[in-house]
C-alpha cells in the first residue's frame, strides 16, 4: 500500500510493518511461482521448528507459574519458613516471599527451577550438534532450540542436571545423529531422551518425590492418583477439580500440566500450519473412542477403567505429547490419511498404557515412539492405494462421463 | 590363511558379533553383570573349540547331504557337557545363565564356524579358528558386561566401583543399562567406534548421497522471473 500523506499515514505504515511483519515471521505468503522452483513463502525449517517454541510458550508460562505456586503451597502446608539452597537466596534479593498467592513470586520461583534445565539442555545439545557438524563436514542442522526446549518442558523439577545432560546426549545422538540430522530422524528425539531417563531413572518419573522440591514433601501426580489410586475417585479426594487440572494447577513436569496452554498453542501451530490438525485430531478421537468403549466393555467397579476421557484429557502428558511432540514434522507421518491413522495411534496407545501399565503408566511417550515406528508404514499404504486408484482410473477412462477429479 | 591370522583376526577384524552380527541374542541376554559374561564366553569357547576340532577331525568322512544334522550332533554334545560341568561345579552361575548355556546349540557362531571353517581346514587350523572366535566373542560380551555392570548397578565383577548413593556414595545407577535393550545400544555404539577404526568394516553403500544444493536465489527474483515467463 502506498504510504499516503498526514496522520493516517503513520497508522498505515505501522499497520503494514506489523502485518509484513507477522507475515515474515509465522505466515504463509500466498505467493507461487507459475513454474518451478515452486516457491510459495519464506517460512523453512527452522521457522517451522521455531512455531513450536512460540507456541508451547504458554505452557512454558503456566509451567513456571504452577511450580512456584505448588512449592509454596506445599511450603504452608509443611510449615517451612525458609528453603535450602541458592533459588531461595535469590529470590530474598530480588525481595520475593514464598508467597502461594502472589503470581510474580510463584513464576519466579519456578523460572529458577525451568532456566537451569533449559540451559543445560541447550548447551549439551549445542555441544553434540557443533560435533557432528564437525565430524561428518556438514552445517549445523535447524531445531536445536525446539528439541531443547520441547525436552526441558517435559522433565520434572528436580531433575538433576546431569541426568539432562545424558538425555539431551541421547537424544542428539542416538535419536537425531546418526540418522543425519534434522529432516531424517525417525522419532522424535525429545520423546526419545525422555523414554531414556524413563528406564534409566525409574524413580524420577515415576516417584512421588521429583514433582515438588520441598524436603520432605512429597505428592503424587494427577496422573498417578488415577492409575494407582482409583480413578477420579481418588482425584476428588484429594480435592481436585477438573477445571484447576484443566488451567495446569497440578504437580507435574515443567511445562506439561496445562491442557489450555496446550490448546492455546495447538490453535497457534495449526494456524500457521506448522503442525498437523490431523494429528492432533486424530489422537484426541482416538483416545475419547478408546477410553468411551473401555469405560462401556471394561471390568465393571474398576475406577480406572470408568474415568471419562475429559479427565484423560487434563492428567498426564497427554494434552503436551498430543500437540507439541506427535505433530514433529519429521517422526510423524506426512500424508493426510496417514496422518490421520498416526493420530488415532498416539490416543489409543496412550490410553492402552495407562490402564494397563501399573509400572510406567505415562502412555504418551510410548504411544508417540511407537506410532512414528508406524509412521512409514501409514504412509506406505496410503501411497499403495493412491497408485493403485489412478492405474485403475487409467484402465477405465471417464466412466460416469466427466473428468475425474485429480487426486 | 597364516595361524596368528587365525588366531587374531576373528578378536576385531571379523568378530563374529560387530562384523558377521552373530550371537547378538546372548550378548543382549547374559551381560548384565561381569562375571556371568566371562563363564558364557568360556562356555561357548570350549563348545566352539570341541566342535571345530571334533568336525575337522571327520571332515572328509562327513556325507555332504547329512553335514548340518552331524555337525549338530557333535555341538549339542558339547553343550551338554558343557552345561552338566557347569551344573556340578558352577550351581550359581549356571542358575544365573539358565537357558543360555543350552541355547549355545543355536548360536550362530558356532555352526557358522563349522560351515564356514571347520568343514575345510585342518584339525589345527580349526581349534585355533575356534579359540579366536570364541575370544572374540567373549571380547564382546566383556566390554558390553562391563559398561552394562558399571554403570547399571556400580559394580565390576560385584565389587561396588562407583559408591552407590543408596549407600552414601554418588553415583545414582542407570537402571536401563539392566534391561536388555541398553546393549543393543552399547553395541551398536561399539560397532560404530570399530568401524570407525577399521574402515574397511564398512560396508558399501546401498545409495549414493546427493550433495545439498547451494542455497537457493532470492524468492522475490523467483518470482518475478516466473511471471515473466507466464
Amino acid at each position: 500500500m502506498a504510504p499516503r500523506p498526514g496522520g493516517v499515514r503513520t497508522l498505515d505504515a505501522w499497520l503494514e510493518a506489523m502485518r509484513v511483519l507477522v507475515d515474515r515471521f509465522v505466515w504463509s505468503r500466498s505467493l507461487a511461482t507459475a513454474r518451478a522452483p515452486h516457491i510459495r513463502d519464506r517460512v523453512n525449517v527452522q521457522r517451522v521448528l521455531n512455531n513450536f517454541v512460540i507456541a508451547s510458550l504458554p505452557c512454558a508460562l503456566v509451567g513456571v507459574w504452577n511450580i512456584g505456586e505448588q512449592i509454596h503451597l506445599a511450603m504452608v502446608f509443611t510449615g517451612l519458613e525458609q528453603l535450602p539452597g541458592w533459588r531461595a537466596d535469590l529470590l530474598a534479593l530480588l525481595g520475593l516471599d514464598f508467597d502461594p498467592s502472589s503470581p510474580l513470586a510463584n513464576a519466579a520461583h519456578g523460572l529458577l527451577y525451568f532456566l537451569p534445565v533449559l540451559v543445560t539442555a541447550l548447551l549439551t545439545g549445542a555441544v553434540w550438534e557443533a560435533a557432528f557438524a564437525v565430524g561428518r563436514r556438514r552445517p549445523v542442522d535447524e531445531g536445536l532450540l525446539s528439541i531443547a526446549w520441547l525436552f526441558a518442558l517435559i522433565l520434572p523439577p528436580t531433575v538433576p542436571l546431569y541426568q539432562v545432560v545424558i538425555g539431551m546426549t541421547f537424544a542428539m545422538v542416538v535419536a537425531k545423529g546418526i540418522y543425519g540430522g534434522t529432516g531424517r530422524y525417525i522419532v522424535s528425539p525429545p520423546v526419545l531422551g525422555l523414554c531414556f531417563l524413563t528406564f534409566s531413572y525409574p524413580a524420577l518419573l515415576f516417584g512421588t518425590g521429583s514433582w515438588i522440591p520441598v524436603p520432605g514433601y512429597e505428592e503424587p501426580t494427577t496422573i498417578e492418583l488415577t492409575v494407582l489410586e482409583g480413578g477420579v475417585r481418588a482425584l476428588e479426594l484429594v480435592d481436585y477439580d477438573w477445571w484447576p487440572l484443566f488451567i495446569g494447577n497440578q504437580p507435574g513436569p515443567i511445562g506439561v500440566t496445562s491442557a489450555l496452554a496446550c490448546l492455546l498453542g495447538a490453535l497457534y501451530l495449526i494456524v500457521t500450519g506448522s503442525g498437523s490438525w490431523r494429528i492432533m485430531a486424530g489422537s484426541l478421537l482416538g483416545m475419547v473412542l478408546t477410553v468411551t468403549v473401555l469405560n462401556a466393555v471394561g471390568p465393571q467397579d474398576d475406577p480406572l477403567f470408568d474415568t471419562p476421557w475429559y479427565w484423560h484429557a487434563v492428567i498426564g502428558g497427554w494434552a503436551f505429547g498430543t500437540v507439541f511432540l506427535a505433530t514433529d514434522p519429521m517422526a510423524a507421518a506426512t500424508t493426510r490419511a496417514g496422518r490421520w491413522v498416526f493420530g488415532l495411534l498416539v490416543g489409543l496407545l496412550t490410553v492402552i498404557v495407562r490402564l494397563t501399565n501399573p509400572a510406567y503408566y505415562e502412555g504418551v511417550v510410548f504411544a508417540i515412539l511407537l506410532a512414528s515406528m508406524f509412521a512409514p508404514l501409514c504412509d506406505y499404504y496410503v501411497v499403495e492405494r493412491n497408485v493403485k486408484r489412478r492405474k485403475r482410473r487409467l484402465e477405465e477412462p471417464v466412466r460416469s462421463g466427466r473428468e475425474p477429479a485429480d487426486a | 590363511m597364516s595361524v596368528k591370522e587365525t588366531l587374531i583376526d576373528p578378536l576385531v577384524n571379523r568378530n563374529p558379533v560387530t562384523l558377521q552380527v552373530l550371537g547378538i541374542c546372548s550378548a543382549l541376554a547374559i551381560t548384565s553383570a561381569l562375571d556371568t559374561a566371562l563363564i558364557m564366553g568360556a562356555s561357548l569357547t570350549a563348545v566352539l573349540v570341541f566342535s571345530n576340532t571334533m568336525i575337522s577331525l571327520i571332515r572328509r568322512l562327513i556325507p555332504n547331504s547329512l553335514r548340518i544334522i552331524i555337525q549338530v550332533t557333535i555341538i549339542a554334545s558339547g553343550v551338554i557337557v558343557v552345561d552338566q560341568v557347569l551344573r556340578a561345579y558352577a550351581p550359581d552361575a549356571a542358575r544365573t545363565l539358565s537357558v543360555f548355556v543350552g541355547l549355545i546349540v543355536t548360536n550362530c557362531i558356532v555352526l557358522g564356524r563349522a560351515e564356514a571353517f571347520a568343514v575345510k581346514n585342518t584339525v589345527l587350523m580349526s581349534l585355533l579358528d575356534g579359540i579366536g572366535n570364541g575370544l572374540g566373542y567373549t571380547a564382546v560380551l566383556v566390554v558390553v558386561a562391563a559398561i552394562r555392570e558399571l554403570f547399571g548397578a556400580g559394580t565390576l565383577l560385584g565389587y561396588e566401583v562407583l559408591p552407590l548413593a543408596a549407600n552414601g556414595g554418588w553415583y545414582v545407577p542407570n537402571q536401563l543399562m539392566l534391561l536388555p535393550p541398553s546393549a543393543f545400544f552399547i553395541i551398536g555404539f561399539l560397532i560404530w567406534g570399530i568401524r570407525t577404526w577399521k574402515k574397511g568394516q564398512v560396508e558399501t553403500k546401498e545409495f549414493e548421497e546427493v550433495r545439498v544444493r547451494p542455497a537457493a536465489p532470492d524468492p522475490a527474483t523467483l518470482v518475478a522471473a516466473g511471471r515473466a515467463a507466464s
